[in-house]
């Protein structure tokens, strides 16, 4: 079985909203000085790929990036934590909005690769797009699975754990198929040992050139919501007089 | 005359999920001067179009098959895109619940667009049919506003952010469509579990009552679920708690969980990730109780207790209990 993993680097989630600016004149946030990582649910994708590539003999896991050459420090992320191999799809043009070209791009490379299961992350932490995984589905003509967040080896295929909006199911299905995971206890990506951070330094990445096709949606503005809250902090010597004084502003404002 | 596409996937009922649907539906057709329409899909249809009907929708396009009985994506998108290329909308409005989020960008993929999910307000222009959507991006830290000027434009909107559609009087059309073919569904279902949330669901909840971080572990929800209980509430948890296995992710509140608009939404142990603010901004009162005064949840909130939530849970309980 040919995994594929699809990730993308964005600027660090983390960053608290005060440190948040955005380029002057420009509808794109402030990059500099912000670190980038690995988007977070692309991080539960590979370990699902990890976790089933140890109950398949045979198995590998291929991590895919697309964008310019900085972009391959996700790819060194993935290698450290064993990925087998790492491959990037240049593509220098922005990435805003652009879910449509990035799945006709990693759609072109699950075909080099001769990919068996495609994993994605349900959104990227940075547009928040939340439909790459899905449009690689359609690209490729395979059958998707959403919101799944483990997959294990069944005897009639794979058996996929999905999300539901109260509860979960269980769906076996066969490859080739695209799976978008979400988060789940069980998939918050392994720490890499330092030794293997450091060998993935020297491993090689691999490039795959796809023409990019299709068109992005259009931003006609990109603002920061001002905030008009203003935090009243309830007094109070120790906790039995701060619930209480908690106790009767909730009374005033009526909500209690 | 154009139509706004509204697209339900109950069987028997409309869905809170689909009143919304319906009810933005029915404000961006009369922006945009244009009719409002709804596509029910299943094994019997007559039902759901009725009351589709009931709610706004003056066309309703009815795919009925007994394949469809139950939700499936592929089935599902095939009698979609049939009715699409029916009647040409110019929007095609979803709802960012489990089957809107997968049903959004393949149906546009396939009608050569590219869809917009979670979008939380609208703009309009009749002149040009053109219509902004509001989506938040960067975890809620910015707000996209799209310009969808090719038709149609497909759109899933966030839940609890559109005024739910009210029952009208009048009469709608109901035209049968007959997709080319139905694909068998591509997964064998082997379990479905619904949870049952005892007490109030989540997201109709008052009162929501939410841990983080700061909890430490599983066993201190007891009190948050304590709290809960007394006022008719429910319990909602941070990313952080989730990931960490406290508490199952239904719980989870946040850009990527559940969306909730309650009248008290009591933050307790949160830091306030952007994300997670995402999933409780419109509630009517925050209130966050936290041990480090400079956590970001104090910037949203209304009203702080800066302090050990275990110092004052258990008095704020003991007041609720006298109250009742």
């Amino acid at each position: 079985m040919q995994i594929m993993v699809c990730l993308k680097q964005i600027l660090d989630p983390e960053l608290p909203p005060r440190d948040f600016r955005l380029e002057k004149g420009e509808m794109t946030p402030a990059a500099e000085g912000v670190p980038l990582v690995m988007s977070s649910f692309d991080q539960n994708a590979l370990e699902v790929g990890l976790q089933l590539r140890e109950k398949m003999a045979g198995a590998t896991v291929t991590a895919v990036t697309v964008g310019p050459e900085g972009a391959e420090d996700v790819l060194r992320k993935a290698l450290a934590v064993k990925a087998d191999r790492a491959v990037r799809v240049p593509l220098e043009q922005d990435s805003k909005l652009s879910g449509g070209i990035v799945a006709g791009l990693l759609a072109g490379a699950a075909r080099e690769l001769g990919a068996d299961l495609v994993l994605c992350g349900r959104q990227a932490g940075d547009w928040d797009g939340g439909q790459v995984g899905l449009i690689l589905a359609e690209e490729l003509g395979w059958p998707g699975a959403n919101l799944v967040t483990g997959i294990e080896p069944g005897s009639g295929g794979l058996v996929l754990k999905c999300e539901l909006d109260e509860g979960y199911e269980v769906l076996e299905g066969n490859a080739p198929l695209v799976a978008v995971v979400t988060n789940h206890e069980t998939n918050v990506l392994r720490i890499a040992k330092v030794k293997d951070t450091m060998a993935a330094m020297r491993k090689k990445v691999e490039q795959i050139n796809v023409a990019p096709q299709g068109g992005r949606l259009e931003l006609a503005s990109l603002e920061i919501p001002v905030k008009e809250v203003n935090c009243e902090i309830i007094p109070g010597e120790d906790g039995v007089e701060k619930a209480d004084n908690l106790f009767k502003r909730l009374l005033e404002l009526k909500v209690l | 005359m154009s139509l706004v596409l509204t697209c339900l996937f109950d069987q028997g009922s409309l869905s809170r999920d689909s009143l919304e649907a319906l009810g933005a539906g029915k404000s961006i057709a009369a922006e945009l001067g244009a009719v409002l329409a709804a596509a029910v899909i299943g094994a019997e249809t007559g039902a759901i179009g009725a009351a589709a009907g009931e709610y706004g929708a003056s066309k309703i396009y009815a795919v009925q098959d007994a394949a469809l009985a139950q939700y499936y994506c592929e089935g599902y998108l095939a009698a979609l895109e049939a009715v699409c290329r029916e009647c040409e909308p110019a929007v095609v409005l979803f709802v960012t619940n489990a089957p809107g989020r997968e049903m959004a960008p393949r149906l546009a993929k396939r009608l050569g667009r590219t869809a917009l999910v979670d979008c939380l307000s609208f703009n309009a222009d009749k002149e040009t049919g053109s219509i902004v959507f509001t989506k938040p991006v960067f975890g809620g830290k910015a707000m996209a506003q799209v310009a969808m000027s090719d038709a149609p434009a497909v759109v899933a909107l966030r839940r609890r952010s559109f005024e739910p559609a009210r029952p009208e009087q009048a009469a709608a059309e109901t035209i049968q469509v007959k997709p080319p073919a139905i694909p068998p569904n591509p997964f064998k279902l082997i379990e479905r579990v619904e949870e049952q949330t005892a007490g109030v669901r989540l997201e109709d909840a008052r009162v929501v009552v939410s841990g983080g971080q700061g909890l430490g572990g599983p066993e201190n929800f007891a009190l948050l679920e304590e709290l809960a209980g007394l006022l008719g509430g429910a319990v909602g948890a941070s990313r952080v708690a989730v990931d960490s296995g406290w508490v199952s992710s239904s719980k989870q509140v946040g850009q990527t969980g559940k969306i909730v608009a309650p009248d008290i939404y009591l933050a307790v142990g949160i830091s306030g990730a952007c994300q997670h603010l995402a999933g409780c901004s419109g509630s009517k009162v925050i209130v966050a109780v936290n041990t480090d005064p400079e956590a970001p949840i104090f910037g949203a909130a209304r009203l702080g207790v800066v302090g050990d939530y275990k110092e004052v849970l258990p008095p704020l309980i003991e007041k609720v209990k006298e109250m009742a």
